[in-house]
């Protein structure tokens, strides 16, 4: 084993690097520099952590400096502590890498699809109304400031056409506290959004271009889906949960913000479709097909521009909600696959005919 | 020098030539990996602990692997310390999302309260990450002004706001001279001379931007004018294929372009930090290439991406060397860096500082 090495000594508060030999002899440190021998107990030298290939360095407990490059017999000799010598060892072994690398990638794949999705769910499940009913408050508060709402909105329940089926919904789900409002400004476009709390609004442009009462009961019913599964808090804490996520991978960069669009709009395609399975389970009760809501949204998206494939394919990897296309088509595969249901369930909704009587024209 | 001491004969100073010294890095992308992903994996498995371990083996390894002179810079930060800052932090935090739902305006008292501290958190982060940095036995040291700093950081915040950002190179002016008058390298000070405006830097980048974007739009512009001609007579198809291609090569083009305005930004900085920044009679000096420092970034920026960050600390290493390599000293003499002195002790200089350990926040300014 080697015990005694070539190095450069600093002397207390120099910067100046003298050649030295360092040797280490039972419980004892000797320094030899400029001919002179320095004598040290082992026990008051303190080494510092192997890393890499970076220089040891021996402080002295005069406030000295011995510079050493490294060497695997110095941590034997100077007894450095046993953690980071294993530390040190996972960091130079191959196989110790891949491991790690391969448990990096399962847990981050199983963190971001099942971890984090079935948490945020069950937090967001067992939040009480009044949590949610607070950031419903926030959130309209600063829609308000922001002037994209205006502070006296409509109730909805208070149109001829909506009354009916809005107290049906009210009926079929207390537990929600369904509120239904109308936005009149023109600010945020033909829209509709759901809160936390139990609040869906709809705007009145949205009403005026998808035309029929019976396609805006369908985006109703889309909505109450968000409400019904907790959407707005699930998504919350999964935005949360990812960026705790980056941090503590990737560390306090900027370039986390990237990622971070891509990961959470993933999240949210899956929500809509959570919410649209929603729409289309109602919509069968009702005795309707599931692709009227594929086609609310058509009429919805109706004047939007043409954009090329590429676009398309870019969108979807970036957009918070599936394409239009995307969408009909599931909910036209989702029908078949539910036809037999929709037959139980129809005994048990007598009741639900005005939307059926309105859709043929 | 001998000469000159002996007795009896004039003293004529040796003239000796001025030495260039230029920083090494010797970082290796493949052994920082393999610190990275343990570093990562540790702090993923304890909950996020270690991550104080990994922050001061990341940045010992970084500043081990500096050389100036053939010696190297050393981090000497105590990970127990970064720990219980990261808690208070984060306990902090945890208070202000919270303390909504107790009382509507606390969120705001500890938002007042967070601004009050910005000028103490900076200064004491400042000297923190200073006071653990060492080269050749020595640290490095900041004097410590807390009256200037809340001075100046409150007066060019409010002057940056009211002129919409316009006084911004002046605000950055006053922090360069607040931080470098005050940086010490054992007994020895930094000198900022403060003699020069950042204002042709920032309005020379201004303009360059412009440049640049409206000058892609004339490219993307004609292009596409050429093609939609074109395709009346070529199919249709191929035509559509070409104007998507065009339409992501204007989008990288444009993203690549803000890689080069950063790069610029950098590069005249740094020219500007060699003519006004000195320690004793050593100057510094910026090799930096604006074009490579940005195609630098840009291709890192794609590494990490295209990568899903694993391919972040070979992007570490790649940019540190680069930076670092580009950068020298001019000293007077070869013998300029064993004249460093230090007559503070270790434990004067770290430990006396104890409440800096709770504001760990990075200030990263390349060197």
């Amino acid at each position: 084993m080697t015990y005694e090495w070539k190095a450069e000594y600093f002397a207390k508060g120099s910067s100046k690097a003298t050649p030295c030999t360092i040797r280490v002899l039972g419980d004892q440190v000797f320094v030899e520099v400029d001919g002179q021998t320095h004598r040290f107990p082992l026990g008051e030298v303190e080494v510092s952590d192997r890393l890499g290939n970076i220089p040891r360095k021996v402080r002295l407990p005069d406030d000295s400096m011995v510079k050493i490059e490294d060497h695997p017999d110095i941590d034997e000799l100077f007894g450095t502590s046993e953690l980071n010598v294993f530390i040190h060892w996972l960091e130079s072994h191959r196989y110790a890498v891949i491991i790690a690398l391969a448990s990096l990638i399962s847990f981050s794949y199983l963190f971001y699809f099942e971890f984090l999705p079935c948490s945020a769910k069950m937090i967001a499940s067992v939040t009480p109304q009044n949590v949610k009913e607070q950031l419903d408050k926030s959130v309209i508060n600063s829609l308000e400031t922001l002037k994209l709402i205006e502070p006296e909105r409509e109730a909805l329940i208070e149109r001829d056409d909506y009354k009916e089926f809005i107290e049906q919904q009210l009926e079929k789900y207390p537990e929600l506290h369904l509120k239904f409002e109308v936005i009149k400004g023109e600010e945020i476009g033909p829209n509709a959004f759901a809160i936390a709390g139990g609040t869906v609004m709809v705007t009145e442009k949205l009403i005026e271009k998808v035309g029929s009462h019976v396609y805006v009961k369908a985006i109703l019913l889309h909505e109450i889906g968000h409400i019904y599964h907790n959407h707005v808090l699930q998504n919350i804490i999964q935005r949360m949960g990812i960026s705790l996520f980056l941090f503590a991978v990737i560390g306090a960069d900027d370039i986390t913000a990237v990622p971070m669009l891509v990961m959470s709009s993933a999240y949210s395609r899956d929500l809509e479709r959570e919410a649209d399975h929603f729409a289309a389970d109602a919509l069968i009760g009702y005795d309707l097909e599931p692709s009227l809501l594929a086609k609310a949204l058509e009429e919805l998206t109706e004047d939007q521009p043409e954009s090329s494939d590429t676009e398309k394919q870019f969108d979807s990897f970036t957009s918070t909600h599936p394409l239009t296309e995307e969408r009909s088509e599931y909910l036209r595969n989702y029908q078949s696959s539910r036809i037999s249901k929709s037959d139980q369930s129809r005994q048990d909704d007598d009741d639900d005919q005005t939307l059926k009587e309105e859709v043929e024209p | 020098m001998e000469d000159s001491q002996t007795p009896g004969v004039n003293p004529i100073p040796v003239q000796q030539e001025p030495q260039t010294l230029q920083f090494e890095f010797r970082g290796n992308g493949w052994e920082f990996f393999k610190i990275w992903i343990v570093n990562t994996v540790l702090t993923v498995i304890t909950l996020g602990i270690f991550s104080a371990w990994a922050k001061v083996r990341t940045k010992r390894y970084l500043y081990g692997n500096s050389y100036l002179g053939g010696q190297n810079f050393e981090y000497l930060a105590d990970p127990i310390k970064i720990l219980k800052g990261r808690l208070i932090v984060g306990g902090f935090f945890v208070l202000y999302l919270f303390s909504g739902y107790v009382h509507f305006a606390l969120p705001i008292i500890f938002l007042l309260i967070l601004v009050g501290l910005t000028p103490f958190i900076i200064v004491k982060s400042i000297a923190f990450n200073l006071a653990y940095t060492s080269h050749r036995n020595i640290r490095f040291r900041f004097e410590k002004d807390y009256p200037e700093a809340y001075k100046r950081y409150f007066l060019w915040v409010f002057i940056m706001v009211i002129t919409i950002y316009i006084g911004f190179p002046a605000a950055l002016r006053r922090f360069y001279d607040y931080l470098f008058n005050r940086v010490k390298y054992g007994d020895t000070k930094f000198t900022f001379k403060n003699t020069e405006s950042l204002y042709p830097i920032y309005i020379g980048a201004f303009f360059l931007n412009i440049a640049i974007v409206v000058g892609l739009g004339l490219i993307a512009g004609a292009l596409y004018f050429v093609v939609s001609m074109l395709s009346a007579t070529i199919a249709v198809t191929g035509a559509a294929g070409f104007i998507a291609v065009g339409y992501f090569a204007f989008i990288i083009a444009a993203y690549g372009a803000s890689f080069y305005v950063y790069a610029v930004i950098r590069t005249w900085t740094f020219e500007y930090f060699a003519r006004q920044l000195f320690i004793d009679d050593i100057r510094l000096e910026s090799h930096l290439v604006a074009s490579e420092l940005g195609m630098l970034n840009f291709t890192n920026f794609l590494l990490i991406l295209f990568t899903v960050g694993l391919g972040t600390p070979w992007a570490i290493i790649r940019f540190r060397r680069y930076t670092l390599e580009k950068l020298s000293l001019v000293l007077p003499s070869k013998e300029k860096l064993d004249q460093f002195v230090s007559s503070q002790s270790k434990s004067e200089s770290a430990e006396g500082d104890a409440a800096a350990d709770i504001f760990d926040v990075d200030f990263d300014f390349g060197f």
